[in-house]
C-alpha cells in the first residue's frame, strides 16, 4: 500500500476523531449504562416502592387496566394506548396515555405506574427519568434531531474504524502483544490505543452499522423509495413487511370488546406474558387491539398481532407462514445492538467493551495532542486537553450526579424528571468551567476522578441511610436489584478512587522530582552567576 | 481536508446508493433481502468511500475519485434499469 494512503488517512483519522470525541464519548458512555436501564430503573422505583412478589393470578385484567389509566383523562382516542403488563422483574402495571394535545394536561399524567393488584394509581413513570435520560442522551443526546446528529457521528465513527484497520493492519496481529511499559508516555499511549481498538473490533463494527440503521436509516428509505420504487413508498414499506394498525374511527360506541380474552390467546400461545398491549380507537366499535411479545423461540424471537376488537378478524400477524427479511433482520439488529439476546452475562461484557471504547477515544485525543505538541501552538494544545477532559471526565461527573439526583430529589416534586436533567447539566458545565480554571490539568483530572468516586460512594450510602427499609425489603424478598446497582456503583467508587489515589502519587511525585531537578539546576549556575 | 470531508459523505452517499441500487438490479433474491441487505451494505460502502477519498493527496483528487464512481455506477444502474424493462 501506498505509503501517502497509511498518512492521509492517519491525519484524517486523528483529526475527525478529535472533533466527533466528545459526542462519541457521551454515546458510549451513556450506552454502556443504557445496556442495564431496565435495573436502572428498577434501582430508582425500589427505594421508593416496595414492591410484592409477582402474582400474576391475583392481578388485575389488562382491559380493567386500560380503564383505569384513561379513565379521567383527556385521551385522545383515535391515537394508540400502551398498557405494559407486570413481569417477574417488574411486577406492576405500566400505562402510556396518548393525551388529547388541544388540552393543557401535565406532563406527569401521560406515563403511569399502576398497582396491579389494586389498580391504585402510585405515580409517574416520569418522575423516574434517569434510565430514559441516560438512554435518550446515548441515541439523540436529548436534543431535538438529535438523533441525526449522532447519526453521522456514527458514520465517521465507522470511517474511523475503518482508517484504523487500514493504519494499524500490518501490526493487527504482531502489536496485539505489545504494550511497551517501560517506553515513553506516547508509546504506551499508542499501545493501550491499538490493543483496545482490536479487541473491541468486531463489537465497534457491530455498533457502528447497527446505530447507523436506527439513526439514519431515513436516507436508504427515501432513496430507495425515489430511484427504486420511483416514488412508492407504499410498495416499499410492503415489500419491508411494515405494517401499521388499521383501526378507522367509525363514532360508534364499542360492545363489550373481547380484550382479555385476546389478550389470553397469546399468552397461552406463547407461553409468556406480552411485553405490550396497545388500543387505537379506544371505545370505538373500529378499535383494534394490538400484543406484541417474545416467542422464546430462536435468535431472540418476536411476535406481534393486531385484531379488529368489533369481531377478532385478525389484521396481521408476525411471525407468519411467510416470513420478512427486512422485520426479521431489523430485529436481529436491535438485538445485536442491545445486547438482549443472551442474559446479563453478555451484556456485562458489552458493558466493559463500551467502556473500553471510552478509553479509546481518550488515548486517541491524548495521542492526537503528544503528535502535534510541536507543531501546534501551546494555547491550541491546551485547549485540546482541556476540551478532552471536560468531555470525558466532565460527562462521566455529571452522569454520577444525575444518579445522585435520583435519589435525593423529592417525590412529589414538580417535574422531578426535568430537575434530574438540570443536575446533569449544571454539574457538567461546572466540571467544564473548574477545568477552564484550572493551570494544572493533571491536577484537574485527578480532582474530576476524585469528584467521581465521592459521589459514586455517597449513592450507596444514602441508600443506607435514607432507604433501609426498601434494602431490608430487597434483602427479604432476594431482589437483588437494588442492591446489585448499589454494588456495582460502589465498585466505580473505589476503583476510580484507587485510580485518582494512583494518578494523584504519581503527580507529586514528578513535582517533587521537577523542583528537584530546578534546585539543582539553580546551585549549578549559581557559582558562574556574578 | 475539508475538500476530502466533503467528497467522502457527499460521494460516499450518492455512491452507496448507486451500488445498492446495483444490487438491487442484479442480485437473485427477493426484494425484502436485497433490502435489508441494502440497509447493511448500504453504510459499509459508505465509510469506504470516504476512506477512498481520504486517502487521496489532495481535495480534487477525492472529488475527482467521488464523481468518478458515482458515475460509472449511475450508468451501469440506468443501462440495467433499461435492460430490466
Amino acid at each position: 500500500m501506498r505509503k501517502e494512503t497509511i498518512r492521509n488517512n492517519t491525519e484524517a483519522h486523528g483529526w475527525l476523531g478529535l472533533i466527533i470525541s466528545a459526542l462519541l464519548f457521551v454515546v458510549f458512555f451513556t450506552g454502556s449504562i443504557s445496556f442495564f436501564r431496565h435495573e436502572i430503573e428498577q434501582w430508582a422505583l425500589q427505594a421508593h416502592y416496595q414492591l410484592e412478589d409477582y402474582d400474576p393470578d391475583s392481578y388485575l385484567s389488562v382491559s380493567e387496566v386500560f380503564e383505569i389509566a384513561l379513565n379521567g383523562r383527556a385521551y385522545n382516542p383515535q391515537e394508540p394506548q400502551f398498557i405494559y403488563p407486570p413481569t417477574e422483574a417488574e411486577p406492576y402495571y405500566r400505562a402510556y396515555v396518548n393525551v388529547n394535545l388541544n388540552e393543557d394536561i401535565p406532563h406527569e399524567d401521560y406515563y403511569l405506574l399502576i398497582n396491579p393488584k389494586t389498580g391504585e394509581i402510585m405515580g409517574s413513570m416520569e418522575d423516574f427519568f434517569l434510565a430514559d435520560f441516560m438512554y435518550i442522551l446515548h441515541y439523540s443526546l436529548n436534543l431535538p434531531l438529535g438523533s441525526y446528529l449522532i447519526g453521522l457521528v456514527t458514520l465517521a465513527f465507522l470511517y474511523i474504524i475503518f482508517s484504523g484497520i487500514l493504519i494499524h493492519a500490518k501490526d493487527l496481529i504482531r502489536g496485539f502483544f505489545r504494550y511497551r511499559s517501560d517506553g515513553r508516555e506516547r508509546s504506551q499511549l499508542l499501545d493501550i490505543h491499538n490493543i483496545v481498538g482490536v479487541i473491541s473490533l468486531p463489537y465497534t463494527i457491530m455498533l457502528a452499522v447497527t446505530g447507523l440503521i436506527f439513526n439514519l436509516l431515513i436516507i436508504y428509505q427515501i432513496a430507495f423509495a425515489l430511484i427504486l420504487y420511483q416514488g412508492n413508498t407504499e410498495a416499499l414499506l410492503s415489500d419491508a413487511g411494515i405494517v401499521t394498525s388499521s383501526a378507522k374511527w367509525q363514532n360508534i360506541a364499542w360492545e363489550s370488546p373481547p380484550i382479555d380474552e385476546l389478550y389470553e390467546q397469546q399468552v397461552d400461545r406463547w407461553g409468556s406474558i406480552p411485553t405490550q398491549a396497545r388500543i387505537t380507537g379506544y371505545g370505538d366499535h373500529g378499535a383494534t387491539l394490538e400484543v406484541f411479545g417474545e416467542t422464546g423461540e430462536g435468535f431472540n424471537g418476536r411476535y406481534s398481532i393486531s385484531y379488529n376488537l368489533s369481531d377478532s378478524s385478525i389484521n396481521y400477524s408476525d411471525p407468519s407462514g411467510d416470513p420478512n427479511a427486512v422485520t426479521q433482520g431489523i430485529s436481529v439488529v436491535t438485538s445485536l445492538h442491545f445486547g438482549n439476546f443472551a442474559g446479563v452475562d453478555l451484556r456485562t461484557i458489552y458493558f466493559l467493551l463500551g467502556l473500553a471504547v471510552c478509553a479509546l477515544i481518550v488515548t486517541g485525543n491524548l495521542l492526537w495532542v503528544r503528535q502535534r505538541e510541536k507543531t501546534l501552538s501551546s494555547a491550541a494544545v491546551t485547549f485540546v486537553g482541556r476540551f478532552t477532559l471536560a468531555s470525558t471526565a466532565g460527562v462521566a461527573l455529571a452522569c454520577a450526579a444525575a444518579f445522585l439526583a435520583e435519589r435525593l430529589l423529592p417525590m412529589g416534586l414538580s417535574d422531578r424528571g426535568g430537575m434530574l436533567v438540570n443536575c446533569f447539566i449544571i454539574t457538567l458545565l461546572t466540571a467544564t468551567g473548574y477545568v477552564w480554571m484550572v493551570k494544572d490539568r493533571s491536577l484537574a483530572f485527578v480532582r474530576l476522578l476524585q469528584s467521581f468516586a465521592a459521589l459514586c460512594a455517597l449513592i450507596p450510602l444514602i441508600d443506607v441511610v435514607l432507604f433501609r427499609d426498601a434494602l431490608k425489603f430487597a434483602v427479604s424478598n432476594g431482589n437483588s436489584t437494588l442492591i446489585g446497582v448499589d454494588v456495582v456503583i460502589l465498585g466505580f467508587a473505589l476503583l476510580v478512587g484507587y485510580i485518582s489515589w494512583r494518578l494523584g502519587k504519581k503527580g507529586d511525585q514528578s513535582k517533587e522530582h521537577q523542583k528537584a531537578e530546578e534546585s539543582l539546576t539553580h546551585s549549578n549556575v549559581s557559582p558562574t552567576t556574578p | 481536508m475539508w475538500a476530502k470531508s466533503f467528497a467522502g459523505i457527499l460521494g460516499g452517499l450518492l455512491i452507496s446508493i448507486m451500488a445498492l441500487a446495483t444490487l438491487y438490479y442484479t442480485l437473485p433474491l427477493p426484494a425484502d433481502a436485497k433490502i435489508m441487505l441494502g440497509l447493511i451494505s448500504g453504510w459499509i460502502i459508505w465509510a469506504g468511500v470516504m476512506v477512498w477519498c481520504y486517502s487521496s493527496d489532495c481535495g480534487k483528487q477525492a472529488w475527482k475519485r467521488a464523481c468518478g464512481g458515482f458515475l460509472a455506477l449511475a450508468v451501469l444502474n440506468t443501462a440495467l434499469f433499461f435492460l430490466q424493462s
